[in-house]
Formats: structure tokens, C-alpha cells, sequence
């Protein structure tokens, strides 16, 4: 890390530390929205965890920033190639959008009221919340993911932890990169049927931002820290669902970070230096076997992708029973029945409040089926997208891709800077060494030097 | 060779610029789709309506149950935006 000083990345995590754990000192921050009801009954008033509604204007600044932030980071990234700066501005993203804002409005979980909003046609999604969705994909679209970069305040907090970054195996981040398509899925699911918004439910870092959350998903949070500081942004690489949506805008990108600033000599100085694995290196394309059977082979991927979507569709629309009991209808219904029948002895504060409502139980039963129904019918979209992206993915695994020089992967490539430092081109355009200098980086280098021979050869 | 390759090049940069055309186009149309909407009342503004116990519950406004704050704040919230914006 050249560009970040080791003293004060840590002086920066033990600040990071002292915010992590303010929680379990009680100084709960939340905010009433409205004055205490007066209950007569006695119950203790839960604590809010929800931060106050900001007024219109400051939700405008907040998209100011987000733009100033998105512009400055693409800034960063592409024009001045500067980890360091990079590295700060990703500092005040985690300052301002996660502690300032408590994590709320944010872009990952803007996909599930854009989403609500397309299913729900009652429903008026803020303007604010449209932009917070939209901006970084427009910016990824042109630039790569300066977003996840610098901007994200989830990323940020898992990016300062990265202490001794480990190499994933291929095969595993193959397995593991199948996880954000089925939690976009199921994301989307969710809100189409009305069950709930599961990205904020079960948002890691939304505990620590706020200074409060549930036990179990203080410990989820903290795991999830623990692991990144061997496994670079583990949530960003194998759960993000908006960074499934970044990666498909990033692949298009018009333009890209690059490692090298000039041209690639092949040193390999770069090929260890990302630690999310994003790098692209130098191959041939050899097939293994005869040409004829790697193409049948590929056909006979193309044909069975029908069977890959449908099979998808028919296992997950088998689980409708056990989705659609997280929606509340359903679970309310189930929980009545139950104590209909005996089976439950306990009545919930859900059951007693809906007895009390005066609604009749068919009307909830008949709610239930119909939910059921839709998350039936949404199983087998989401199982025909999974088959789809597992499909596609051993189809991107068979197609062989002559690749000339060290380059990003730019639908994984997080655009962060850190392989900058290490090409010795960079250092020329900073005026640290000579061209010839660099030229003979690679020379010096006795396997890269091995290899650009084979090359030449 | 070189020439193909070249070409396979311009094949991809093309189908690139194509799709970056139309996923351009889609943002558009979803972010004038969306924010063109106008509510029907019932779940604009409060943008975490979802996933509160007593969402659909007929006695909402004169529930005691402290479970039932949250959705009620929602309620009252998204009354008062209204109002507001009337």
C-alpha cells in the first residue's frame, strides 16, 4: 500500500473500532418521529430503530452529495489515479451515508422500492429514492464502479477492514458469485408479493450505522467484518444484489479503470495486487481436445439452457409453502390456525390484535392463498432466473477468450486503485522513474521474462 | 488473423454501444415512469410501509398495542405528506 501510510489506515480502524462498538454502550442515537402515545396498559415502549424522516430539502442534498461523491470518485479513479484520495473520499461516504445517514437512503436497498413501485401501482416512490437508484447505475454505465469504489458507504466499512486479503479459488467465487443473483431474485420476489423489503431486514452493516439492532444480526455484521479482513468486501462479492445490477453496467462501461496508464509489458508486478480477484491475465486459448467437440460441447450448453431455466422454475415454485410464510398475511393466517386447532396454546400479540380487529378469518385465509399463489407463480420466475445465470455462467466457462495483456475484469473490478501503484508505467507518468526504467521492470522480473520469451517464441 | 480479430473487436464494441444505448433509454423511461406517478394515497411516502404486523388492520388508528406504533407512525406520516403537499 503505497499510497495509504500504515499508521493511518490504523489510527483509521481503531476509529472505525471505537464506532463499531458504541452500541453495546447504550448511547442509542434514534429519534422519535412523533410524540410518546399515552398507553394506559402499562406496556414499556419499544425503542425505535428507524432514523427521523429528513425534510425535502436536506433528502436533495443528500442527492447532491451522492452526485458531487459519484463525480469525485470517477474523478479519482480515471483522471488522477489516486488511491489515496480514493481512500479518503470512501472515509467521508462511510462518515456521511453510513454514520451521518444511518444507511438510509441508500442504493442497494432503493432496488426494493423501485421494485415495489413497479409491482404496486399505488405506490409513489420518492424522487429522491429514484435517483439513489439510477445515479450509480448511469455513472457505472460510463465509468465502471466508481460507486463501489468510494462511494458506497457498505463497501467502505468492509474495505477498511482488509488487513491480509486471501486469494478465493476460482471455482469458489464461481459458486459463491451465483449468491447476489438468487438474493436480487428473492429480493424482488419479496416485494412483489408484498412480504417485505429483505435487503434492509437483513443489511450487516445497518446495526453499526445506527448504533442498535438486533442481537443476531449485530453478530451477522461483525462476522461478516471479521471475514473481510482475509476475504476482501465479502457482502459486496458474494451477497450485493445491487452489485449484480453494477456488474452488468460495468461490463458496458464506455470507459473503464485500466492497470496500466500507457501500455502493459507483461511484468506480472499487478497480478497478485487486487485483492477481489478482478484481474484478467495474459492466455491462449487451447482447447482441450479436438476444436469440434469443445463447439459441441458449447451446444449442447446452448440446448440444455431451456432445461436449466425451466427445472429452476419448477424447484422453486415447489417452495412456495415455505416463502410465502415469511410474507405476514400468511404467517397470521397459519398462526390462527393453529390456535384453532390447539397446536398452538400461546396466543400472539399478532392473533389477539387481529381478533380484536372484527375482520373475518376467510377474508385472511382467502388474503393467505392468494399470496401463496403469487409466490407460487413468482417461484418459477425467479427459479427460471437462477437457471438462466447458471446456464449463462457454464456457457461464460466453456467459451475460451484470447486475452493479450494484464487487464481488469470489469464487471468484478471494484475500480478501488490499488493495482495502479504496482505498474511500473504509473510510476513513470508520476515522474518516478524513466520509461527505460519501466521497460526493464519486466526484464527484471526472471519468470516474467521467462514467459515473454515463451510468448515471443 | 489480425484483421478477424479486429473485427470480432468492432462486432463486440458495437453490440456494447448498442446495449449501453438501450439500458441508457430504460433508466430514462423507469426514472420518468416512477417519478411521474402520482399516489393513490395509501403507501406513498412512507417508503418502509412493508413488513409491519398490522399493516391491513381494520382498528389501526384506535389500537393500543404498542406493536402497532410503528405502522401507525407510518399512517399518520404518510397522512401528514399528504396533507402537505395538498
Amino acid at each position: 500500500m503505497r499510497f495509504c501510510s500504515r499508521s493511518a489506515k490504523t489510527v483509521f480502524l481503531l476509529v472505525l473500532c471505537f464506532l463499531l462498538f458504541l452500541p453495546s454502550m447504550n448511547l442509542s442515537q434514534t429519534q422519535e418521529r412523533f410524540p410518546k402515545p399515552d398507553f394506559q396498559s402499562g406496556y414499556t415502549r419499544p425503542d425505535l430503530l428507524t432514523p427521523t424522516p429528513r425534510s425535502q430539502l436536506l433528502e436533495y442534498l443528500d442527492v447532491l452529495v451522492l452526485l458531487v461523491a459519484l463525480a469525485l470518485a470517477t474523478y479519482f479513479a480515471h483522471k488522477l489515479r489516486s488511491r489515496r484520495k480514493l481512500f479518503v473520499l470512501m472515509v467521508f461516504s462511510l462518515i456521511y451515508f453510513g454514520f451521518f445517514r444511518k444507511g438510509c437512503v441508500c442504493s442497494i436497498g432503493a432496488i426494493q422500492n423501485v421494485g415495489y413501485a413497479i409491482f404496486n401501482s399505488g405506490y409513489a416512490v420518492p424522487l429522491t429514492v429514484i435517483i439513489f437508484f439510477i445515479l450509480p447505475l448511469v455513472f457505472t454505465l460510463f465509468f465502471g464502479r466508481t460507486f463501489c469504489a468510494a462511494v458506497c458507504p457498505l463497501g467502505a466499512v468492509q474495505d477498511a477492514v482488509v488487513l491480509k486479503p486471501t486469494k478465493v479459488p476460482a471455482w469458489l467465487a464461481e459458486v459463491l458469485g451465483i449468491l447476489p443473483y438468487i438474493y436480487l431474485g428473492l429480493a424482488v420476489l419479496f416485494v412483489a408479493t408484498g412480504a417485505g423489503f429483505i435487503i434492509c431486514q437483513y443489511d450487516p452493516f445497518i446495526g453499526f450505522f445506527r448504533f442498535g439492532a438486533s442481537f443476531n444480526m449485530m453478530i451477522f455484521g461483525a462476522s461478516i467484518l471479521l471475514l473481510g479482513t482475509v476475504v476482501a468486501r465479502p457482502y459486496c462479492r458474494f451477497l450485493c444484489p445491487y452489485g449484480v445490477l453494477l456488474n452488468w453496467m460495468s461490463r458496458l462501461s464506455r470507459w473503464h479503470v485500466k492497470i496500466t496508464p500507457t501500455e502493459c509489458n507483461k511484468c506480472r508486478l499487478c497480478e497478485e495486487s487486487c485483492p477481489f480477484g478482478a484481474i484478467k491475465t495474459p492466455n491462449e486459448p487451447r482447447y482441450q481436445g479436438s476444436k469440434e467437440k469443445t463447439v459441441k460441447s458449447l451446444a449442447a450448453l446452448l440446448v440444455m439452457l431451456p432445461l436449466f431455466i425451466g427445472g429452476g422454475g419448477w424447484i422453486v415454485s415447489r417452495l412456495d409453502e415455505s416463502l410465502s410464510r415469511q410474507h405476514f398475511t400468511v404467517s397470521l393466517a397459519e398462526q390462527i390456525l393453529l390456535e384453532e386447532r390447539g397446536e398452538s396454546t400461546v396466543l400472539t400479540e399478532e392473533t389477539k390484535a387481529y381478533r380484536a380487529s372484527g375482520k373475518p378469518r376467510e377474508e385472511l385465509f382467502q388474503e393467505a392463498v392468494s399470496i401463496q399463489e403469487k409466490f407460487r407463480l413468482g417461484g418459477w420466475f425467479l427459479g427460471g432466473f437462477i437457471g438462466l445465470i447458471l446456464g449463462l455462467k457454464l456457457l461464460n466457462l466453456s467459451v475460451l477468450r484470447r486475452q493479450l495483456e494484464y487487464d481488469v475484469d470489469t464487471g468484478t473490478c471494484l475500480s478501488c486503485g490499488r493495482c495502479f501503484a504496482y505498474c511500473p508505467f504509473e510510476h513513470v507518468r508520476l515522474g518516478l522513474i524513466t520509461p527505460e526504467e519501466a521497460a526493464a521492470q519486466g526484464a527484471r522480473d526472471p519468470e516474467a521474462r521467462e514467459k515473454n520469451e515463451n510468448e515471443n517464441v | 488473423m489480425n484483421f478477424k480479430i479486429e473485427e470480432i473487436e468492432n462486432r463486440r464494441e458495437f453490440l456494447k454501444k448498442s446495449t449501453r444505448t438501450l439500458a441508457l433509454g430504460g433508466f430514462v423511461l423507469l426514472g420518468g415512469f416512477l417519478g411521474m406517478r402520482r399516489s393513490d394515497g395509501e403507501n406513498s411516502a412512507s417508503s418502509c410501509a412493508l413488513n409491519l404486523p398490522c399493516r391491513d388492520c381494520a382498528s389501526l388508528s384506535r389500537c393500543q398495542e404498542p406493536r402497532a406504533l410503528p405502522s401507525k407512525q407510518n399512517e399518520d406520516f404518510a397522512q401528514g405528506f399528504e396533507n402537505e403537499k395538498r
